[in-house]
């Protein structure tokens, strides 16, 4: 069973459709990664499968719990990681976290213990008795990591959580999720970062005017817009060389759709299924050609977004 | 607990706040009160006041008396007036004080510009007539009781009697004391008037309101984490203005205890009105409370005393609570505190139970 279903879900502000019979499901322990331009109805979603709002229509399970008839029990098993910085400034950092445990019925020893936890986790373990107000950016953002994650919950909505912080904070952040993933945590991810969610999500979904537009894992995403991947293979041809000759003879080989020859470097678009293309370099190999390199591209996750939610600015 | 503990953790860590809370209330005692001190040093002794009298229409009695009482009043230097258009010009070069008539029984004073002096003259003859009065009521009914006076009994040194417990020295500074309290306690809550935005602004609220914790637990605990730093303001100005600048609340603990309750409850009042305004409206809660809150305690006479309009200002709530504080204070009358106390405990439980039902039903994300 799903650990978290989004059944057709359907949210109104007056005539403005947000989501529009959105569906989806995660599975316990995986990262799902939440895409979509500004506007798209993340945010709106997000809100609805934490309890902060309630849909229209349609329902959200969360480990069979419907967040709107038993929001109490939905409530205890989540923790959310807010897109903005959400902490009491003059709290330290470990008052903080603990004041947000604390919520969810965590006392003494355990409280402290998972405080002293979550802190370390993210990296803050020095700095626990420092002010928020006194962190550096990166400093909250981690920070607001550890109050949302203190109380060990099941489901963790992470709500662009890296934004505005260096790239140390930034790689700090995403190995702990992949650390709370291995850990059997479930982890709902929205970001704006395409490379995030190519490294730490296992499936993803693109969402845009409210609607469902792909969902799948980033090799099935990428075979959406296109079934190819290209293999470039730099060389220096011989004066006289037959390129039609070559050219024709790669073509005939399996799996490659078309090929190119541009100065030195020949491009294949080779069917995406296909792992092993040694088979490729044997042949060139056979013309006598020096292989100076041997490029692999597939299409990026950017390349997917654009191509699935336009270029027009939102 | 913790979201009552976190209240009161963020408050004595914020300087404005603090400084809002404590250090104002105790720069504006320590301001007053050494203006005000100045003040209770008068520069004009109210002595040797020069006048002119004249009797007309007046029986000997009457006059015998009036001229006796003239003679034995220490600050007052009086001689018959020979032509009392004369005196009157006199008075109006400012070289005597004022011109007295005794017409009948009345008296009638012509006064120059001196205001202190003027108004030192109408108490002295309001309370000469009273007495007068009490002597004639007695003659008319038995004079032979006035003939029992012992006559050494009368004047002498003794001016006036004073004895312990009934001699209470008030200064103007008790009056601000109690004044700037009640300010603080109104301008300090409107503060609570903007919790609900601040929450929001920081974006904690949707944190608290995600957990698994009622709302309306979660309410009262913002609310009650509200009033210790009203405790704290309370009791450190009360404690200031009575060390630093000699302000005098009630003589005896029990009544200061029941100032200090009236306060409190008056505190818890105004955060639950203030909050249930922040809940009602989407602009800031300091932009609609603090006109409201400004002009009801400058008509209850808070800032100035001449503001007070007959007819409003008792029927405003800073008037209502600094009368119910001086009738403590100065006469250790509890009616008007617990009036107070137990009105603002019912529109505490009030406002409380209206916003935390608005607070449990609101959607914070419009």
């Amino acid at each position: 069973m799903a650990f978290v279903k989004v059944n057709e879900l359907i949210k109104n502000y007056g005539s403005f459709c947000a989501v529009d019979g959105l569906s989806f499901e995660v599975e316990e322990g995986e990262i799902f990664g939440l895409l979509g331009p500004n506007g798209a109805g993340k945010s709106t979603t997000i809100n609805m499968i934490t309890t902060l709002d309630e849909q229209n229509s349609g329902s959200v399970c969360i480990n069979g719990f419907d967040t709107v008839k038993q929001r109490g029990e939905v409530r205890k098993i989540i923790g959310t990681v807010p897109q903005d910085i959400a902490l009491y400034p003059f709290l330290t950092a470990i008052e903080n976290v603990k004041f947000f445990a604390s919520l969810y019925g965590l006392k003494g020893k355990e409280l402290e213990q998972k405080a002293r936890r979550a802190l370390e986790f993210t990296g803050l373990s020095e700095h626990a008795d420092s002010k928020a107000k006194k962190m550096s950016g990166g400093m909250q953002r981690r920070l607001n990591i550890a109050c949302g994650i203190a109380h060990e919950p099941k489901l963790i909505v992470m709500d662009e959580p890296t934004v505005g912080v260096d790239a140390q904070s930034r790689e700090h952040i995403l190995n702990s999720i992949k650390l709370l993933r291995d850990k059997g945590t479930t982890v709902l991810y929205t970001s704006h970062y395409m490379h995030e969610v190519e490294e730490i999500c296992d499936r993803m979904a693109i969402i845009d005017h409210g609607r469902m537009v792909a969902q799948g894992t980033e090799n099935e995403l990428v075979s959406m817009i296109t079934d190819n991947k290209t293999i470039i293979v730099t060389t220096r041809f011989p004066l006289g060389f037959d390129r039609d000759g070559f050219v024709e003879t790669l073509k005939l080989l399996p799996d490659v759709n078309n090929v190119k020859c541009e100065d030195n470097t020949v491009r294949l678009d080779v069917r995406l299924t296909s792992s092993d293309f040694s088979y490729i370099i044997d042949e060139i190999r056979k013309f006598s050609l020096p292989l100076n390199a041997v490029q692999s591209t597939v299409p990026d996750l950017d390349a997917v977004f654009l191509a699935l939610t336009g270029h027009e600015l939102r | 607990m913790q979201i009552f503990l976190k209240e009161v953790k963020e408050f004595f860590r914020d300087p404005a706040a603090v400084f809002m809370c404590l250090f104002f209330p105790m720069l504006m005692v320590l301001i007053l009160g050494s203006f005000l001190q100045q003040l209770d040093i008068s520069d004009y002794g109210i002595e040797n006041i020069k006048l002119h009298y004249t009797a007309q229409n007046s029986d000997v009695l009457n006059t015998t008396a009036f001229e006796m009482f003239l003679s034995e009043a220490d600050i007052l230097e009086a001689e018959k007036s020979t032509d009392t258009e004369s005196s009157r010009r006199m008075v109006q070069n400012g070289e005597l004080t004022a011109l007295v008539t005794l017409n009948g029984s009345d008296i009638e004073l012509y006064c120059g510009d001196n205001g202190v002096s003027n108004r030192a003259l109408s108490s002295i003859f309001n309370s000469y007539q009273q007495m007068s009065a009490i002597y004639k009521s007695i003659l008319r009914s038995d004079p032979s009781a006035l003939r029992n006076i012992e006559f050494a009994d009368i004047g002498g040194s003794d001016t006036f009697v004073e004895r312990e417990g009934l001699g209470v020295t008030r200064s103007m500074m008790d009056y601000y004391a109690v004044a700037i309290l009640v300010m603080m306690l109104f301008f300090s809550s409107i503060g609570s008037s903007d919790s609900v935005r601040e929450e929001k602004s920081r974006h904690t609220i949707f944190r608290v309101l995600i957990a698994p914790k009622r709302r309306t637990r979660v309410f009262a605990a913002t609310i009650l984490g509200k009033l210790p730093e009203f405790i704290v303001m309370i009791f450190a100005t009360m404690v200031f203005s009575a060390v630093i600048c000699g302000a005098r609340y009630c003589d005896d603990i029990l009544g200061n205890l029941m100032l200090i309750l009236m306060y409190l409850t008056v505190s818890a009042a105004l955060i639950s009105i203030g909050y249930l305004i922040g809940l009602l409206i989407n602009i800031p809660g300091p932009s609609v409370c603090l006109p409201v809150c400004w002009t009801m305690l400058f008509f209850s006479g808070s800032f100035a005393k001449p503001v007070v309009i007959e007819g409003l200002s008792g029927y405003l709530p800073p008037y209502i609570i600094q009368e119910a504080s001086f009738s403590l204070t100065l006469f250790n009358d509890y009616s008007g505190a617990l009036s107070v106390t137990l009105c603002s405990f019912v529109i505490f439980a009030v406002c409380m139970s209206v916003s935390a039902l608005i607070f449990s039903k609101k959607n914070f994300l419009k």
